[in-house]
């Protein structure tokens, strides 16, 4: 997904897009130590980001975390108690939403009630005074990349969900924005088409080339669509990475937790060296191996985070023995997903931890079962020290 | 999570289909409750507005007597189809054709609806601001502010209007406060003028103009005018694209609710206006009361219907067909 640049010379070796790696790199949109209260309520807390050009920027938190404020500030529909948004170096406070080259779409697609779905996408174009030929040919373009060209003269009221959620798009495109705001875009459209449209989204962003800024609550949208994410607590910032790193290498736990299922495991660090974090947990015989971690001191507490597909589960009686990482347990839950099954195995009487297993097989033969005892393991590469 | 091969057992009973099934007795009965439900509002025009509406036609064409009561029908349902017919050959135009001889009428039909436009134009030019005002008060604030715009209807529409020649008058409220304050040196004449009657109708319609714009812009999706702005629209320019365009609807159904009986309005240009107010309602008052005559009135009614009503639907019509 990163690796645009791929698409356009293909016996090239892929170039990986991650300007935010590059120190020459200009960020286009950045805000600096932003700080928005409500009263009593501080909705955005002393946060500094940066957005570069092309990028497909997710804000992914829970409601209330300030991610939708902050997506308003850039818009101008709200100003900043203190701090500063810029846009290509340029400060935008004070500037009023209306001379602001952003567009935005919105949760509620806001759609004008009473104009045709050309009249929709042409009203930005008609207050730029552009000449009526040019407006007639962008907005045709535009209805030709969302595939609306056979519903111009229709009113929203005669579109489905999905239809009017690229009229929407469609609309917040046409005046070819530097920055394009995506608030809670697909929220409003059942799971299929929620998949399909995330596709379009990202096809469409690659042909258009302008920087996508989305707001969402939704982990498997903002993992699909975006380049780097930032996930927001409380108004901050708990981690701004990849996808992948998000995924794979969470700072937090909070992190770990909010973006895909997650074991998590508190003890104590009994050994922290280059070799791995050594955490003794209750109700297992030796302390469990995880990955190095800069932030691993030996006497702390902190917590083990292992991903259920990263756990290996054997019958006791097939186990293996050798050194490493094993919880013993009984299955006391088994959930059939169709593609994977997942297991809960109660480990040493009250934890209970999830292990997937992929459904490789048609039908394949499930041994393991209720009250069954089971080993767990899993390597040591995979499981992530988290501080507390 | 195998199924078996599709070997589905058969429906013992397959519905027969050259025969339709019939319809359940309930499903009947819920269909005659549908359209008995339908039914009611047109059995209640039929009788409170049509049946009445006729019995005041058929007195249009009937000559006045002296007499209890004071007209004489031309026709009657008892002599029958032929009677009907016979009666028909010789129809008394009379009272119509009387009311175009006759300047008065005429000039009381064109001076009402002219009052009653301007008038209009005013409660719309006031009425708005108080409605958008109110639309957009915080939501708490709202049904208070509701019940304060209904209120006045909780007092006789006559005594309020009675109110206002205390006000309007020549030593009354409004003059003293003017020569209090110094903005007069000689009391303004209001009251018997046809200022009176304006101030009079906007004051005591303004409600009807108020609600169905307050309705219309309370439910406007506030996301509009930001998507406005976000396209580009100044402020100003945001409120007369999505704010003022999006209530129409309530603009052109305030209007209504003022101009129609502000057309026929009788007690204000009675207790407000000067000898030279000419409405048709007080025409019509008169050619009842003072002149006894029924059937010319009947006619004035019925024209003032045929000349308010019938534009007025074909106008909603068409609006409702250009929304559609």
């Amino acid at each position: 997904m990163t690796d645009r640049a791929a698409a356009a010379g293909a016996p090239q070796p892929p170039r990986q897009f991650a300007p935010w790696a590059d120190p020459e790199a200009k960020p286009l949109i950045e805000f600096e130590s932003i700080v928005k209260t409500y009263g009593d309520t501080v909705a955005v807390d002393s946060l500094s980001l940066a957005i570069y050009p092309r990028e497909f920027f997710a804000l992914l938190g829970p409601s209330g975390c300030g991610k939708t404020t902050l997506m308003r500030l850039l818009a101008g529909f709200e100003t900043p108690s203190s701090g500063d948004v810029k846009l290509a170096g340029q400060s935008l406070v004070g500037v009023p939403p209306h001379e602001r080259p952003i567009n935005m779409m919105f949760q509620s697609y806001a759609l004008f009630p009473h104009l045709s779905v050309w009249d929709n996408i042409a009203f930005g174009l008609r207050r730029d005074r552009l000449p009526k030929g040019e407006i007639a040919a962008r907005v045709d373009e535009m209805l030709a990349l969302v595939q609306l060209t056979a519903q111009a003269k229709r009113k929203p009221d005669q579109l489905s969900g999905g239809q009017r959620q690229r009229v929407a798009l469609a609309r917040s495109l046409a005046k070819r924005p530097q920055v394009l705001l995506l608030d809670e875009p697909l929220a409003a459209l059942d799971k299929k088409l929620r998949g399909q449209t995330q596709f379009e989204l990202m096809r469409l962003q690659e042909t258009v080339g302008i920087t996508f800024l989305i707001v969402t609550h939704d982990q498997e949208e903002a993992m699909v669509l975006a380049d780097r994410i930032a996930v927001m607590r409380a108004g901050r910032i708990e981690q701004v990475a990849t996808p992948g790193d998000i995924y794979e290498s969470p700072q937090s736990r909070y992190v770990a937790d909010f973006i895909g299922d997650v074991n998590l495991i508190d003890g104590e660090v009994v050994r922290a060296d280059d070799d791995g974090v050594a955490l003794q947990v209750q109700g297992a015989d030796a302390p469990l191996l995880l990955a190095p971690s800069p932030s691993a001191r030996k006497g702390t507490a902190g917590t083990a985070a292992i991903r259920p597909e990263k756990m290996t589960m054997v019958p006791v009686a097939d186990a293996v023995r050798e050194a490493g990482n094993a919880l013993h347990g009984t299955i006391a839950d088994i959930a059939y997903m169709g593609d994977c099954t997942i297991y809960r195995v109660r480990v040493g009487g009250e934890r209970l931890v999830e292990v997937s297993r992929l459904n490789r097989r048609r039908a394949e033969a499930h041994a393991l079962t209720w009250d069954d005892d089971v080993v767990l393991t899993f390597d040591p590469a995979d499981a992530i020290f988290l501080a507390q | 999570m195998l199924s078996s091969p599709s070997i589905r057992p058969m429906p013992s009973s397959l519905p027969n289909k050259s025969a339709p099934p019939p319809i359940p007795a309930k499903a009947r009965d819920a269909a005659f409750q549908a359209s008995l439900a339908a039914i009611a509002p047109f059995v209640w025009l039929l009788c409170f507005f049509l049946v009445p509406f006729l019995i005041v036609l058929k007195i249009s064409f009937s000559e006045a007597v002296i007499a209890q009561p004071p007209y004489v029908p031309n026709f009657s349902l008892q002599s029958g189809i032929t009677g009907l017919w016979a009666s028909a050959q010789d129809f008394t135009r009379f009272n119509y054709e009387f009311l175009f001889e006759d300047s008065l009428y005429i000039n009381a039909y064109l001076s009402s609806v002219s009052i009653a436009a301007v008038a209009t134009a005013i409660t719309l030019v006031v009425g708005y601001p108080i409605a958008y005002a109110m639309a957009r008060a915080p939501a708490k604030w709202r049904p208070l502010l509701l019940a304060l715009i209904i209120l006045p209807f909780w007092t006789s529409f006559l005594i309020r209007i009675y109110a206002w020649i205390g006000i309007l008058k020549r030593d009354g409220l409004l003059n003293e406060l003017l020569l209090a304050v110094g903005l007069i040196a000689e009391p303004l004449t209001i009251l018997n003028t046809n200022t009176a009657v304006y101030l009079g109708i906007v004051y005591g319609y303004l409600p009807f103009m108020i609600l169905p714009i307050y309705a219309a812009i309370e439910r406007q999706d506030r996301a509009l005018l930001e998507a406005a702005a976000d396209l580009g629209s100044p402020p100003y320019l945001a409120f007369w694209q999505v704010t003022v365009r999006l209530s129409v609807p309530g603009i052109v159904a305030g209007c209504l609710l003022v101009f129609i009986p502000a057309v026929g309005e009788f007690v204000i240009p009675d207790l407000l206006g000067g000898s030279d107010t000419l409405m048709i309602g007080q025409t019509l008052w008169n050619e009842f009361f003072r002149n006894r005559d029924w059937p010319l009135a009947s006619a004035v009614a019925v024209l003032l219907v045929l000349v308010l009503v019938i534009p007025i639907t074909l106008f909603q019509r068409a609006q409702s067909r250009g929304a559609a």
